[in-house]
């Protein structure tokens, strides 16, 4: 609960921050995350695959509350896998605004301060589950 | 959770901890291991619950037959429940499979592999090992008659290689044994020094600490005056002795800070992972082979893909298409249980309740992939001593090297095998699916080759076969991991199902993700809760 009021401040703070000057491009390095991390599934130019693979083009929730997505991002959701292990933090930033900004979609740049609080709040929370295998 | 780094074993004195200090390290990971998890130990059930209706003549329809649904299937028909399994696929099992010769392995979007090993070689592309402690999936092997051999899961002789990390070990494979019991040595050294100079004075009686110089003396590894690790035999000979007078030279120990550069991660030894696994003959699959020919033929209708599902308070309604001829079906039941993997189950139109529709999403799947490669010869034992065991890596993407615990010396099928040429699990996985079946080939072969120069390209036939489970139509990951916060928030309302409709499989164990344990066992806890529920309103 009280990183969720650290994350929401930290959402809060980010929205006043948040001018042209300090919104970088990330285009090149999360155009490579994106061939090596996200496209064996959502392909080339965020197009999807049938009805397996969602179209991140387009798409309402990549578009929308960006709180969601980040929580999305970070702890995986109803298959989607959890980068949280592989990716370095602002790597992980520099993806979620490629997303957001590439292929038509224009929603508003997510912060270094806004992913980190959520990505610290998840990795406290991580107990060392490891899967079977 | 409870701070495991510095719990003791409860009920256990120092003294009789100290007695056992041969055991040190083994005993004090369980029970920490023990005290930290909130969920129970792992795979506690050893039998199919004791349910107390006789299912009033209840239809269960199941979705999938995997290992979860086909239990579900065998338990529940035993106790007079009529059940169903509509399986999207044309075999049964699921992710329990085996590739062998003719074995086909499709991903989406990509070409049709068909599996030409030589007779008698396969890889377990799914699930490959089973603790002792998993007893509920040993169970069946057991009273279905499946028959497991050792799996050998860890021996001395395998490698470790590192070549992200700089050092004298940067790009050559060491033997596991060396590291390990150099760890091992230059650990009882220190901690004999520092006991023997009154460091742990304040921690341990004077009775305690002869004890345990007493048993960090007689391990062999230090010198009995000055406590110097040194060469000894439980690190072996770089000259093996033989007859006469050839007592053969013992090996000298690395050098510690070079030991100390290796990861402890690779050190993956665990109550659930031991040294000593098991296998079924042949292939994993046997299991779930043994699983379907407990089933009458008619309980699994293949190749039929779920469209919709409604459910009302007196029962529920499931339609499906035949991926085969298109034909449309219904099906009524009085429940339905669903072992579909979620990120599968999202694609289903279902009437759930809110709640239940916003837990089925908090698993997150994790990506894994898999590749076999076959040999025409088994050099890995003939030159190299390895029977079995894992080889371990810090290559992105390939992480691990296991060989063959079956037809070990050849001597099932002839001078022939299959290694599991790689095993990335995780993120660290996607980027290897990404790569067409030849390049997987090829990023296994030049991994392999650096730890088998010379050999590895050698003796492979031009026959391997790979899998991303992420990228399977009917999985979408090789397992499902639960968040702390999913556990917490969403699986108590998964648990209990949504009026007619029921969650089970691996999922419904999320202590034990990914294991074969978990999806017999998760069958078997929905089972009690729908008998329970049957007990009382029918």
């Amino acid at each position: 609960m009280k990183n969720y009021f650290k994350l929401l401040l930290a959402l809060l703070g980010a929205s006043t921050l948040m001018t042209a000057a300090n919104a970088q491009d990330h285009s090149a390095e999360g155009a490579q995350i994106y061939t090596d991390y996200c496209e064996a599934c959502h392909q080339i130019g965020g197009e999807g695959y049938e009805d397996i693979y969602p179209a991140l083009k387009d798409n309402e929730f990549v578009n929308g509350d960006k709180e969601e997505l980040i929580y999305l991002l970070l702890e995986g959701r109803a298959g989607m896998p959890t980068f949280i292990s592989d990716l370095e933090v602002d790597q992980l930033t520099t993806i979620i605004n490629y997303i957001r900004n590439s292929w038509g979609n224009t929603a508003g740049e997510i912060t270094q301060e806004e992913m980190d609080a959520a990505y610290d709040e998840i990795a406290e929370e991580d107990d060392g589950f490891g899967p079977g295998n | 959770m409870t701070d495991t780094d510095n719990s003791q074993p409860s009920g256990m004195t120092k003294r009789s901890f100290l007695q056992s200090v041969g055991m040190i390290g083994g005993t004090a990971a369980v029970m920490t291991a023990l005290q930290g998890w909130e969920m129970g130990f792992a795979s506690e059930m050893d039998r199919p619950p004791e349910m107390s209706t006789d299912g009033k003549g209840k239809k269960v329809i199941i979705l999938g037959a995997g290992l979860a649904g086909m239990v579900l299937a065998f338990e529940m028909a035993k106790k007079g429940y009529k059940t169903q399994i509509i399986e999207a696929l044309d075999y049964a099992g699921g992710r329990c499979v085996s590739a062998r010769k003719g074995s086909v392995i499709e991903e989406v979007g990509s070409e049709k592999q068909v599996c030409n090993f030589q007779d008698g070689n396969y890889v377990n592309y799914g699930p490959w090992r089973i603790p002792a402690e998993h007893k509920s999936t040993i169970y069946y092997c057991r009273t279905l008659g499946v028959p497991l051999e050792v799996m050998v899961n860890k021996t001395g002789k395998s490698y470790y290689y590192y070549e992200n990390k700089e050092g004298p070990f940067k790009g050559v494979p060491i033997r596991q044994e060396h590291a390990d019991i150099d760890f091992k040595g230059y650990s009882t050294e220190l901690l004999a020094k520092v006991a023997d100079q009154g460091a742990l004075d304040q921690l341990i009686s004077q009775e305690d600490k002869e004890m345990l110089l007493t048993h960090l003396k007689r391990s062999g590894l230090i010198d009995s005056k000055e406590f110097n690790y040194r060469a000894n035999r439980a690190r072996g000979h770089s000259s093996y002795p033989g007859a006469g007078t050839n007592f053969g030279k013992l090996s000298e120990p690395y050098e510690m800070a070079d030991v100390l550069s290796i990861a402890n991660a690779s050190r993956n030894e665990t109550a659930d992972h031991p040294a000593v696994m098991f296998q079924a003959v042949g292939g994993m699959d046997q299991i779930a082979q043994g699983l379907k020919r407990a089933l009458k033929k008619s309980q699994i209708r293949y190749n039929s893909e779920i469209t919709d599902i409604v459910q009302d308070d007196n029962g529920v309604k499931v339609t499906y298409k035949n991926t085969k001829n298109g034909r449309v079906r219904s099906e009524e039941a009085d429940y339905l249980i669903s072992t579909a993997p979620l990120g599968v189950m999202q694609k289903i139109k279902i009437n759930l309740s809110e709640d239940m529709a916003a837990a089925i999403k908090a698993t997150s799947g994790s990506p894994a992939c898999k590749i076999g490669v076959e040999f025409n010869h088994r050099f890995w034992e003939q030159n190299d001593m390895i029977y079995g065991g894992v080889t371990s890596t810090d290559i992105p993407g390939h992480r691990i090297l296991s060989y063959p615990s079956g037809n070990l010396f050849g001597s099932a099928h002839g001078d022939t095998g299959v290694i599991l040429g790689y095993y990335p699990i995780g993120g660290q996985s996607v980027p290897i699916s990404n790569l067409s079946m030849a390049e997987r080939t090829e990023f296994a072969l030049s991994v392999g080759e650096k730890i088998h120069p010379g050999n590895y390209r050698k003796y492979f036939t031009g026959e391997s076969i790979s899998v991303a489970w992420h990228k399977m139509k009917y999985a979408l990951s090789g397992w499902e991991n639960w968040s702390r916060r999913g556990r917490t928030r969403s699986f108590p309302v998964m648990q209990k199902g949504d009026n007619r409709i029921f969650i089970s499989g691996n999922i419904a164990s999320p202590a034990l993700g990914g294991w074969m344990a978990g999806a017999i066992e998760g069958a078997w806890s929905t089972m009690e809760v729908i008998d329970k529920r049957v007990a009382q309103q029918g």
